[in-house]
């Protein structure tokens, strides 16, 4: 029974039908009052309009005589009668009580039948100093005030019951929902990041709650894996250029050039921590709070612009179309740098003579930006893969770079909120960048 | 020249004082914050160089305070950290420049002396002329023995900050930094083949070139001439 008290959930469920079970006794409190109050009006008026009724008849005889009549009419048993005269004596009317003061009032009066009873009535003094009493005995109103007594009573046992019943359900319910969720969480805090939340079809406020908490951890997972991947990174790729560097500098004093070399590896070995580093700041989140309004379109031209010299100088060719006033939502150093990443991969994987073509334009709520280029492509099973880390293609194994250039470009987008895609159009090979564009 | 070096690694502390006392400046090495506060505001140095970790005082927080004593010792701030706010942050502190670790020690030279020759803010410098060489920043102008020459933005400003640290050696990510306004350093060549550019353009009809390459560090302005 512990639970009970601790329980948030049996505790709602409790008050809850207790809540219920205070507004039926009130209600009932309230019915009978009205009801038992507007019987007795109804009471009262009947009395009156037989009084009024009877007052009509002159004189003491006809008033007798009519009196007898009614008690042996077919109202004989909704009201009693008596006429008293001026000194108490009762002189018509079968209602055996002492004389009643004038006006409305309760009297005992001796009922045939029953012995000592109780009614209701009123008192009139007629013109000749005799006093009409007319009266109704109360056991009418008393039942039907019993019987709505009796109902409420009902009504609130059941309540009751129903409320104490359906609390315990409720309570169950709760506890088990809410049980499903701790135990998930309690399975993640013991290391099973892979666990999620139940979510049942039907999506009510539990399955709001479960889930906001698997995109939370969902966010979580990817941080881990983000983290999980860097120090794989590091250990496993790293080992590479490392040896490289060390077989450079044993040859240090022996072949010429080869202390440039090993310090040209060196200034490689530092690119690749840096893109590593980058790439798990862009991907770590908290970019936002640093973004502001930029001019993609300049931004675009400018790099553009700054890539030109030096993609001619290698043969091949560069033109851009950009559409302007592109506005975007962002930082201006990693849009910048995933530009230069497009720009430096379309340039390296191809070969002189290719023609590179950067183009931007925005439709309804999105800066769509392309880097085209009519090389050799990529093959279309490695499509998807050339956004991962270290990813390189077999073409690709003796070019220079580190395989993580479209990974950054790839954070950045997602970063941006928007995306990045790599498709063929004949002999067209496209990286396509979308990012959702500011008014 | 006198340079305050606050470092708490001996080992960097050490690599950056031999390269500088190599070419015959004076370096004092700190190894806390609060010393460097305190050596900071009593002495006089020509730069310094704080690294952002440092034991008892953070380097930026040595920063903040001398320049909010009025220090203005031209400063480059050192870090482990290579987050993109990190450089904001720094320079908001009152860097006048921001190096990464790890860094090329060439580098490193390159940013000192340049920031420690730079000229005061309060100078507003509109023409440099070396040797025979005068670039006119207000007529974004560049003529070369008299004769103009016609270079493209980005080339002109390439020749101003070679000019502007004249004698001294830019390296290829001042150059990033300064002309392209990036903290990153492309795989393409961009700065070589803008600078081979300007430099051919500046040699049309002269026998030398006043731009020198310096392996492995960058490249140099001829001071006299």
């Amino acid at each position: 029974m512990d639970s009970f008290r601790t329980s948030a959930a049996y505790r709602i469920a409790f008050t809850y039908a207790a809540a219920l079970a205070v507004a039926i006794l009130l209600l009932g409190t309230a019915v009978y009052f009205a009801a038992d109050a507007e019987f007795r009006r109804q009471q009262d008026q009947a009395i009156s309009v037989e009084v009024a009724d009877l007052i009509q008849e002159g004189g003491r005889d006809e008033l007798a005589s009519e009196i007898a009549e009614r008690e042996k009419g077919r109202m004989r048993k909704a009201f009693g009668y008596a006429l008293f005269d001026r000194d108490g004596k009762r002189v018509a009317g079968a209602l055996e009580s002492p004389r009643p003061p004038s006006g409305f009032s309760r009297i005992s009066f001796e009922d045939p039948q029953e012995g000592p009873d109780t009614a209701r009535a009123d008192a009139v003094d007629m013109a000749n100093g005799d006093r009409l009493v007319v009266a109704v005995d109360t056991e009418a109103v008393e039942s039907i005030d019993a019987t709505i007594l009796t109902l409420f009573g009902l009504a609130f046992v059941v309540v009751v019951l129903i409320g104490f019943c359906s609390a315990l359900l409720l309570g169950r319910y709760l506890r088990h929902r809410l049980g499903a969720i701790s135990s998930t969480a309690n399975a993640i805090v013991a290391g099973d990041l892979t666990q999620r939340m139940p979510v049942k079809p039907d999506g009510d406020e539990f399955d709001a709650v479960a889930l906001a908490l698997n995109a939370m951890l969902e966010r979580i997972a990817r941080l881990m894996e983000n983290l999980r991947q860097v120090s794989s990174d590091v250990a496993h790729d790293l080992r590479t250029p490392l040896l490289r560097l060390r077989g450079q500098l044993e040859q240090v004093g022996v072949v010429d050039g080869a202390a440039e070399r090993a310090i040209d590896q060196g200034d490689d070995l530092l690119r690749l921590f840096e893109s590593i580093l980058r790439i798990a700041e862009v991907e770590g989140g908290g970019l936002k709070q640093g973004f502001h309004r930029l001019d993609l379109s300049t931004l675009a031209d400018d790099v553009a612009d700054g890539f030109l010299p030096a993609i001619s100088d290698s043969g091949r060719t560069l033109e851009w179309a950009i559409e302007p006033g592109i506005s975007v939502l962002g930082n201006s150093e990693l849009l910048a740098q995933s530009i230069a990443n497009l720009l430096d991969n379309a340039r390296i994987h191809t070969p002189p003579g290719t023609h590179i073509a950067l183009s931007l334009r925005a439709t309804q709520d999105a800066a769509i930006l392309s880097i085209m280029d009519d090389g050799p492509g990529v093959k279309p099973v490695d499509q998807d893969a050339i956004f991962r880390r270290f990813f390189r293609s077999e073409a690709s194994r003796t070019t220079p770079g580190n395989g993580l250039g479209l990974s950054l470009v790839a954070a950045v987008a997602s970063a941006h909120g928007g995306s990045v895609t790599a498709q063929a159009h004949q002999s067209l090979f496209a990286i396509t960048m979308t990012l959702p564009r500011t008014a | 020249m006198r340079i305050l070096l606050a470092e708490d690694n001996v080992e960097v502390a050490a690599l950056i004082r031999r390269a500088f006392e190599e070419l015959g400046h004076t370096v004092t090495v700190i190894v806390d914050g609060e010393d460097a506060l305190h050596l900071g505001l009593t002495e006089s140095f020509d730069a310094m160089v704080l690294d952002r970790m440092l034991p008892k005082m953070e380097g930026l927080d040595v920063l903040r305070r001398l320049r909010a004593a009025n220090v203005r010792t031209p400063t480059l701030v050192l870090t482990a950290k290579g987050g993109i706010s990190d450089r904001v942050d720094g320079l908001d502190a009152g860097a006048d420049d921001y190096l990464i670790k790890p860094f090329a020690m060439a580098e490193l030279v390159a940013r000192l002396n340049a920031l420690a020759r730079r000229p005061p803010i309060s100078d507003v410098v509109t023409r440099y002329e070396v040797g025979d060489i005068v670039l006119d920043i207000l007529r974004r102008e560049v003529t070369r023995g008299g004769t103009q020459i016609d270079l493209q933005p980005r080339e002109f400003s390439l020749l101003e900050v070679l000019m502007r640290n004249a004698g001294r050696v830019v390296t290829r990510t001042m150059f990033l930094e300064e002309v392209w306004g990036f903290h990153f350093d492309p795989q393409t060549n961009i700065v070589e083949s803008h600078l081979s550019r300007t430099r051919s353009k500046l040699r049309e009809g002269f026998s030398d070139d006043p731009i020198e390459t310096v392996r492995g560090a960058g490249y140099r302005m001829r001071d006299s001439g």
